[in-house]
């Protein structure tokens, strides 16, 4: 009876493990979606994973965008214009799970060249991202993008 | 006829203030959305407590596994932060006048996630402080009681 229990527990707990990985899997695809985004000025991926809902706030370093027609029309598609490159590293990305919502970080780093004045800019930290299930998909609800000046 | 468009110039004119107030009525209400909710208060009562130097009260609105960001630096539970950067913070933010410009907040389940949005200004060792602060805090319910379980401030 003991071995019985203790081999539904394991399997129980060997079940969950393997959600939780897969799921990691799912929100890691997502946040390179969205590098992709940023570094091609495509709106695609946050048109695809953010969730368009009324009072979505998307924070980085002092500024914000209201909305995703916002975050998409007035900052990820005019970058593709304004800068002569960019490039974005998500790394260290710690995902945590709470039934319907997840929470994840990331180190950032972030290297660019803005055309019009040729400023070259290299800055590291930290981007949160929430995220919904919303008809058994998770969504993008909420980023919040620090980073500073690399010394 | 005349009268009639004196008439209506007079109340077009004695409505437009209650109009522009309703308008601002409007902008505000999107800028404060579930502000008075359970998880808004906390995340005032912990901000009042950092204000007043009241460590204890501060730390008690923490989850103890909370995790804190700010700009490149990361402190991984509340003890951690209570005897490392509260002391610092309280220091500084207890000098500055501090106005909350927009505050929203979203409960879904156990879960909260409050934005906000300050303007802060004061003088600081000596330097003048003129800042906007941004602020991301996601909550939890821990046994029937919201406690701030995320914090991202930039």
């Amino acid at each position: 009876m003991k071995t019985i229990l203790i081999t539904i527990l394991a399997i129980f707990v060997l079940n969950t493990s393997a959600n939780d990985a897969n799921e990691i899997e799912v929100i890691e695809t997502i946040i390179a979606d969205i590098k992709y985004g940023w570094e091609k000025g495509d709106g695609k991926p946050f048109r695809k994973h953010f969730l368009d809902f009324k009072g979505a706030r998307y924070i980085e370093s002092g500024g914000q965008n209201e909305g995703l027609d916002d975050l998409v029309l007035r900052h990820v598609e005019p970058e593709k214009d304004a800068l002569e490159f960019l490039t974005l590293n998500y790394s260290s990305i710690e995902v945590t799970f709470e039934q319907d919502f997840a929470w994840a970080i990331a180190n950032t780093e972030v290297k660019g060249k803005v055309k019009k004045s040729g400023k070259v800019f290299d800055k590291k930290g930290y981007q949160t991202f929430l995220f919904r299930k919303v008809d058994g998909n998770w969504k993008v609800v909420h980023t919040h993008s620090s980073a500073r000046d690399k010394k | 006829m005349k009268i009639l468009k004196i008439t209506g110039l007079l109340l077009a004119l004695a409505l437009s203030p209650l109009l522009s107030a309703l308008g601002d009525k409007n902008s505000e209400s999107k800028l404060f959305i579930g502000s008075d909710s359970e998880p808004a208060k906390v995340v005032n009562l912990f901000h009042e407590a950092l204000k007043q130097q009241n460590s204890n009260n501060a730390r008690m609105h923490l989850a103890d596994d909370v995790l804190i960001y700010e700009g490149a630096g990361v402190e991984r539970s509340a003890d951690e932060y209570a005897s490392h950067h509260m002391l610092s913070d309280m220091k500084f933010v207890s000098v500055l006048k501090t106005e909350v410009l927009e505050h929203q907040v979203s409960i879904v389940g156990d879960i909260a996630v409050s934005n906000s949005r300050t303007h802060s200004v004061g003088k600081f060792k000596g330097k003048n402080i003129d800042r906007k602060g941004m602020e991301t805090i996601v909550l939890k319910k821990i046994n029937g009681v919201w406690r701030i379980w995320r914090i991202h401030w930039s």
